[in-house]
């Protein structure tokens, strides 16, 4: 059974946080992310102040900052996230707060985003969006 | 009947509903809008279209649009309290400007809902002007109105877009709002920056107005 790596609620981290596996931060991280072929959960007490790049992100917590993944990005029901996304595909669940652009670049999603583009925001309720995959993966029913 | 009921099934919660109460949830009206089968033709022939969804906020449209190519940016906008009318010789108190809070001449199409219907007729000229600003010239902006029923409270409802040319009308969990039903020679006079290219009177009286900016 492959070992699951948490930042515990306690911990903060400031600067670049890289690694080869699988992680889920429940803490604070201010600066960058990186998680290249690696998927990474920011849990719903994590609070995330960084451009994040990883193979998927699933956001249950807040997550301010441009948030690239070369496979998929998913914001939860209780997710929020301001800033741009970029992934070949998207998740928004029912509830979740977004403010910023989506941009489902097909061609893979390999730079990071640009800086944010400070863009209104708004609140998925009533409505989860998912692409590439079953709708019930949006939580909808 | 704006929001429909199937039947057989009361016991499932639409997506979105306001409210927990024990009233079901009535079903999302599902319906089809030529205007925007339009816009979405005319995007997809654009490399990269820059779009904004004025919301509510519905998940998959988002990525409905933005699985066609585009960049998709959303704004939740909050359509401005009617002006307080002042007092016989008072002046009137000033008021924020309306603004949306987006770059001038950033999008090639602007899908306003029905937010229109939530603007006070005194802000409506502002709220035209607003659109005009952050749209590209030649971009498109594609807003739904009432055609007919007096003023209320109701919520902003959300769309879901099911198909290019297939849109369902649905409660979203936005706050209640007071609802005007403008003329349509005020829609047209609000929206003098741009053409219009066509108004669609849908079955449930929703006039849907496709605009081009000049």
């Amino acid at each position: 059974m492959e070992k699951l790596v948490n930042i515990g609620k306690s911990i903060q981290i400031k600067g670049e946080l890289t690694g080869n596996e699988d992680l889920t931060i429940e803490g604070r991280v201010d600066g960058k992310i990186m998680l290249k072929d690696h998927h990474l959960t920011i849990g719903a007490n994590g609070h995330i102040t960084a451009e994040i790049h990883a193979k998927s992100v699933s956001i249950v917590g807040q997550v301010v900052g441009n948030v690239t993944a070369d496979d998929r990005i998913e914001i939860a029901a209780t997710g929020s996230m301001e800033g741009d996304i970029k992934a070949p595909r998207v998740v928004l669940a029912d509830g979740a707060r977004f403010k910023g652009a989506v941009d489902m670049d097909r061609s893979g999603a390999k730079k990071p985003a640009s800086t944010p583009s400070g863009t209104g925001s708004a609140a998925a309720s009533g409505g989860g969006g998912s692409a590439n995959m079953p709708r019930s993966a949006s939580g909808k029913g | 009947m704006l929001f429909r009921r199937k039947r057989g099934t009361d016991d499932q919660a639409v997506p979105g509903a306001t409210g927990a109460g024990s009233a079901p949830a009535p079903e999302p009206e599902e319906q089809s809008s030529p205007s925007l089968a339009r816009v979405l033709k005319s995007i997809a022939e654009q490399e990269k279209p820059e779009i904004l969804d004025l919301g509510p906020l519905c998940g998959d449209t988002v990525v409905y649009l933005a699985g066609k190519g585009g960049r998709v940016s959303v704004e939740s906008f909050t359509p401005p309290p009617a002006p307080v009318k002042p007092k016989q010789g008072e002046e009137a108190p000033p008021r924020p400007p309306l603004r949306i809070d987006q770059s001038d001449g950033n999008f090639h199409l602007v899908l306003a809902w029905e937010q229109l219907d939530f603007v006070p007729p005194e802000c409506l000229d502002e709220f035209g002007a607003e659109l005009a600003r952050i749209l590209a010239p030649g971009g498109q902006l594609l807003v739904f109105a009432r055609a007919s029923g007096g003023e209320e409270q109701e919520v902003c409802p959300q769309y879901r877009i099911v198909g290019d040319d297939r849109i369902q009308r649905q409660p979203s969990g936005s706050r209640m709002r007071r609802r005007w039903n403008h003329p349509t020679r005020a829609v047209e006079r609000a929206l003098g920056a741009f053409s219009i290219k066509g108004i669609h009177l849908q079955r449930n009286q929703i006039r849907e107005f496709l605009a081009v900016r000049k």
